[in-house]
């Protein structure tokens, strides 16, 4: 908005050239330098929005979906948790078909959160009430399970899983324990467990979803220390992304985390309903928005988020119970 | 002027940068102050509360907003707690809404600002020390040990029974493992109920927020098991059904006005009797109304009000009955004796339906209604009307279709539903009729004592319902109402009233088989298929004219053993249909049918018997369909020119039929009364070394039918024995041979007639019938067996084939061996 109020003001003091004529060369070193300062004060008062535009919308009875992932070959798999579903879409967001059902066999789920799909197309889904990761083929079938640790006093609560193919790992977060874990992703055995409850760097408070960014980092969203920590595939702490608030660049409840082919990190904000965009060290570059109108797009309860190779952006709306499919506009590698 | 102006703007902007910065760098160095608490009181986020302003993100928020739905969701959602499941619009006690006006909230529990429940009203985070790492899960305002909290809001649904509600408390049994597994709270001891037992505050799809239906009853069954219909194993328990809509019983109005429930599609339930809240009838098991006398009963069933004038009405026909529980029939009330809702009344013995098992319990040796006891065998009950229908096209003994036969049906629920089976109920109705109908008007007059059996109609209409093609028989010679006088003396039927289907058929008490009234003629046999039928076309017997006699067609053989299929019906040692049964008289006979044309208006006893009657099930002519059904290959003859009525309708058999009255079989084999074994010939035979030849040379004679067809020489020397087995070439169409006294196949004879010749087929290349036409034959038809060039004499004779042809088939020259044509 302040952008919008910023540049016809600037329009102004061009058309005030005329009144005065006679000390041309002090007008235009006092346009040059008020000119100059508004362009650089611009930054300060408004905000840079990113187009984006709405291709279509998934509902499918759905019941406070949480995740949305997307296959190479296309297909929109949703994690609909309460109804226990992974729910399966074309393209053009038809229901192609969906598996799963509440249980704790194989290919059954208790309240799964997030998945993931590695290079070979298999699907990892964070089964969380069942406190393991399943790993499945395309339609459902079973091909293994990660039995995560917990600890004594939580057993584990997985929420998120991130497949690393380039590291031969599997990540997975674990939300009550406050901490993530690698796996080897051919031996499935735990490699390591990073971070613990905490405010601190390496410290996390209730971790959620997560994603891998292009140089391999991983971008894990704290809930509670309303932030994204940046931790590379060590375990290291590179940077951290945002800060408690609701001015720009910070977040009340962060939920979901995507990387676009610029490493730009798009953060959902569950509760403000809004998505802002990061750039890979950390600072606020934008939020989703129409710069025409200078509005911030809103939504219902953005919590998982996925950008796909042809700058789409999907964005699970949970209370909404439906998926909304954008094109990124200006995105380009 | 507007110099300065735009100067000062100009520096207000300038300075507004530097104060923007600051502040920013501010900000930065003191992020969280207040984040404890406004990360669930949004509105208190300094930048809201301190600056009283939006931001490039959000709007300016001017409200409190804690605990709303929205900001429980932002952790309940799985990032802290996973609530998903029981969060929602409807699946949770409800918010956004004002409580009714009746309630009283105590101040304890907070509404909004606009009087409506929030999630605030019962939850807050400083009601216990907690937060999102304390471990504790719920943060409910005060405790809701006891359902303590529940009941502040709530205190007309406490107090239990006396106050008309579902008890609470310590009780004799466990809480299910199943409600448990729901999410039943007890309280840390297993049988004691709370609030939470059967509520649950969130995430219930069903109403009241139960942790189970109750529409089907479902969570009432729980605990209350012993009063499900259903036994564990499966088994129908005597108890008064539920889960099922109404049929003829009709919820009143009242009942709902005071709280009844029903369930889906407007089922019955245990809430539909029973009020488990606030109930204020002061009634035993919490009841919707009292149920003195049957009360209740009767306020759903007053079509059975019948009951009271009827003689199952045990408070005037047996006032000292005592039902299980002890009670007289006035104690208990009218339907007491035999019915208490969630217990039997009576002993119920045997594995019948419970229905029958009821009317046993009395009508049986020793109890109150043995003056009434069916014995002997008794009309199928838990059979479909419907289910055989289909099976067998000749068996369409009900042509209602579903849905509109009017006596009652009834499922495993003993409920009337169209695709149910027959009960006694299906006849009778035991809670009586109105005294309009029919059958108790005849029951008035005393003239008809089946009438008072409290049949739904009299007898044959009853009947009649189900089985309407059965009065086909109408004025037939199987309606033994036609019988002259001299005749009717015969019957002796056991049926007081025996109507139409009474003098053969008893309902109850018959000998076993088609629930035949004739005494069985058999010891201990199964009375089974022709014997019915003899039981009166006997010499001595009703039909002492149409009695079988000498050969007829082969019965009780099963038509796959000869090779044969057929979709007439079978029958089984029990008399009824089977595939692998035998054939019997029925098979061929529908003893209740005459006619298959429709001359209803020609009365039966006068109608010539012909090929569509004679009780056929089939018609026999023009086309032999009957025959045909099992014998197709030999109705091949149909309009060839051994199909006599083509070539000869004048031609009689021996018994004087043309063909039009014995069909195209009948000219030459005779079902019944045949006066020759072999092949029931109905011609008389010819001359001939053979009985086959026999046979042919009947018609194929010099004064037989086809005396223009008799070859010079047609038989083959019998000095010459030839043993083909009877398939060297092509199987059994292959120069078969036949014995020459019974013409059964064997495998080693003379050759006859019939070794190159199939009587019934006109071409060996084509299995179809004939064009209808007298044609003349070659050497590729003729009914030959297989086309001459490619049989048959030089098989054997090869070479000389053709001069043994020639020699053997020239009169003169077999004159001169000494064989004579004996046809010449």
């Amino acid at each position: 908005m302040f952008l919008e109020n910023a540049w016809p003001f600037a329009k102004k003091t061009v058309k005030i050239k005329p009144i005065l004529p006679g000390n041309t060369a002090f007008l235009l070193l006092f346009l040059t330098v008020s000119i100059s300062l508004l362009l650089f004060t611009v930054p300060a008062f408004a905000i840079r929005l990113i187009n984006v535009h709405l291709l279509f919308e998934i509902k499918s009875e759905f019941n406070k979906p949480t995740d949305v992932s997307v296959s190479k070959n296309g297909l929109i798999y949703v994690v609909d948790g309460v109804n226990n579903k992974i729910k399966v879409f074309n393209r053009k967001g038809t229901l192609v078909y969906d598996f799963g059902r509440e249980g704790s066999g194989r290919s059954e789920f208790r309240s799964p959160l997030g998945m993931d799909i590695d290079n070979k197309g298999r699907l990892y889904i964070a089964d969380s009430g069942n406190h393991r990761v399943q790993i499945l083929e395309v339609k459902g079938d079973f091909i293994a399970e990660i039995r995560l640790p917990g600890d004594n006093n939580h057993p584990a609560d997985p929420t998120d899983v991130v497949v690393d193919n380039g590291n031969n790992k599997v990540y997975v977060v674990d939300n009550d324990n406050h901490h993530l874990l690698a796996y080897d992703l051919a031996t499935l055995q735990l490699i390591k467990t990073y971070g613990s409850y905490g405010a601190g760097k390496d410290r996390f408070r209730y971790p959620f979803f997560a994603a891998l960014g292009k140089q391999k980092n991983l971008y894990v969203v704290d809930v509670i220390n309303t932030r994204v920590q940046v931790v590379n595939s060590q375990g290291t702490f590179i940077a951290e992304i945002g800060r408690w608030g609701v001015e720009k660049g910070e977040f009340f409840r962060p939920k979901g985390v995507a990387i676009d082919k610029n490493n730009r990190v798009y953060v959902s904000d569950s509760y403000m309903g809004v998505i802002q965009v990061f750039e890979s060290t950390g600072e606020f570059y934008a939020a989703l928005g129409d710069p025409a109108t200078g509005k911030v797009r809103k939504f219902r309860t953005p919590m998982g988020l996925y950008i796909d190779d042809d700058n789409r952006l999907y964005v699970v709306e949970a209370l909404a119970n439906k998926v909304s499919v954008y094109k990124l506009q200006g995105v380009t590698e | 002027m507007k110099k300065i102006t735009l100067f000062n703007i100009l520096l207000i902007l300038l300075l507004s940068q530097a104060f923007s910065t600051q502040a920013l760098g501010q900000d930065q160095t003191n992020p969280n102050s207040a984040k404890a608490c406004a990360i669930c009181h949004y509105r208190w986020i300094e930048t809201f509360f301190v600056e009283g302003k939006g931001t490039d993100l959000v709007e300016y928020q001017s409200e409190k907003v804690v605990a709303t739905p929205d900001m429980c969701f932002s952790c309940h959602d799985g990032s802290i707690k996973d609530s998903r499941a029981k969060l929602g619009d409807d699946s949770g006690h409800k918010i956004n809404k004002k409580p009714p006006s009746h309630m009283k909230i105590p101040g304890i529990f907070p509404l909004d600002d606009k009087g409506r429940m929030q999630c605030s009203t019962c939850h807050t985070a400083h009601g216990v020390q907690g937060g999102p790492d304390s471990g504790e899960t719920i943060f409910m305002r005060t405790s809701n040990k006891n359902s303590a909290m529940c009941r502040m809001c709530h205190p007309a649904t406490d107090g239990g029974m006396a106050s008309g509600n579902h008890p609470a408390g310590i009780m004799k049994r466990q809480v299910p493992a199943k409600l448990v597994s729901l999410g039943a709270m007890t309280n840390k001891k297993e049988n004691e109920i709370l609030c939470q037992t059967c509520h649950v505050a969130h995430g219930s799809p069903y109403e009241s927020f139960l942790i189970e239906g109750a529409g089907n009853s479902a969570l009432c069954l729980d605990c209350h098991e012993d009063k499900n219909i259903f036994g564990p194993e499966g088994e129908r328990r005597p108890f008064h059904v539920i889960n099922v809509p109404p049929q003829k019983a009709k919820i009143p109005a009242e009942f709902i006005n005071k709280g009844a429930k029903t369930g889906y599609q407007g089922s019955i339930t245990c809430l539909t009797c029973h009020k488990v809240h606030l109930n204020k009838t002061q009634e035993p098991s919490l009841l919707i109304m009292g149920n003195e006398k049957s009360s209740l009963c009767l306020a759903c069933h007053a079509d059975k009000d019948y009951l009271v004038r009827s003689k199952h009405n045990l408070i005037r026909s047996a006032p000292k009955e005592r039902n299980l529980q002890g009670k007289t029939p006035a104690e208990g009330g009218i339907c007491s004796p035999c019915h208490l809702p969630h217990k039997p009344a009576r002993n119920l013995k045997g594995k019948k339906d419970f229905t029958t098992q009821l009317c046993l319990s009395c009508h049986s040796k020793g109890n109150v209604g043995e003056k009434v006891i069916p014995r002997g065998y008794t009309h199928p009950l838990q059979v479909s009307p419907f289910e055989k229908r289909d099976e067998n096209p000749f068996l369409s003994g009900l042509d209602t279709e579903k849905g509109e036969l009017p006596l009652p049906l009834f499922n495993r629920y003993n409920v009337r539903d169209e695709n149910g089976k027959v009960t006694c109920a299906t006849c009778h109705e035991p809670h009586g009729l109105p005294s309009n109908s029919p059958s108790k008007q005849a029951a008035k007059g005393g003239e008809r004592p089946n009438a008072s059996s409290l049949l739904r109609k009299e007898s044959p209409e009853l009947c009649r319902e189900c089985h309407r093609s059965k009065f086909g028989l109408v004025n037939s010679k199987h309606d033994l109402n036609t019988l002259p006088p001299e005749k009717k003396v015969m019957l002796e039927s056991k049926d007081p009233e025996p109507g139409i289907c009474g003098n053969c058929h008893l309902v109850h008490g018959p000998e076993k088989g088609f629930l035949w009234t004739g005494e069985d003629t058999s010891s201990d046999r199964v009375r089974s298929r022709g014997e019915v039928c003899t039981g009166c076309h006997n010499k001595t017997g009703l039909a002492d004219k149409k009695v079988l006699q000498d050969y007829s067609h082969p019965v009780d053989v099963s038509p796959s053993d000869k090779g044969l299929t057929t979709t007439l019906p079978l029958y089984d040692s029990e008399g009824t249909t089977s595939k692998k049964g035998l054939l019997t008289c029925q098979t061929c006979h529908d003893p209740h049918r005459w006619s298959l044309q429709n001359n209803s208006d020609r009365d039966p006893l006068q109608v010539e018997p012909n090929t569509h009657n004679r009780f056929l099930r089939l018609e026999n002519a023009p086309v032999p369909v009957l025959c045909a059904n099992c014998h197709p290959n030999k109705a091949l003859v149909e309009k060839t020119d051994h199909d006599l009525l083509i070539t000869a309708p004048n031609h009689r058999n021996i018994i004087g039929q043309t063909p039009a009255q014995s069909g195209t079989c009948g000219v030459c084999h005779l079902v019944h009364n045949s006066k020759n074994k072999v092949k029931l010939w109905a011609q008389e035979f010819g001359l001939g070394t053979n009985v086959t030849e026999r046979m042919c040379y009947s018609c194929h004679s010099k004064n037989g039918v086809a005396w223009n067809k008799v070859p010079l020489v047609a038989n083959h020397p019998q000095e010459e024995i030839v043993n083909l087995s009877g398939k060297i070439k092509s199987g059994e169409k292959f120069l078969p041979l036949f014995d020459p006294l019974s013409a059964e196949p064997v495998l080693a004879g003379n050759i006859s007639c019939a070794s190159c010749h199939n009587a019934h087929q006109w071409d060996p290349t084509k299995a179809s019938k004939g064009v209808g036409v007298n044609l003349e034959g070659n050497a590729t038809n003729s009914f030959l067996r297989t086309r001459s060039p490619d049989i048959m004499c030089k098989d054997c004779h090869g070479f000389q084939a053709l001069f043994r042809f020639k020699f053997f088939h020239d009169p003169d020259v077999r004159k001169m061996q000494g064989f004579t044509a004996p046809f010449r």
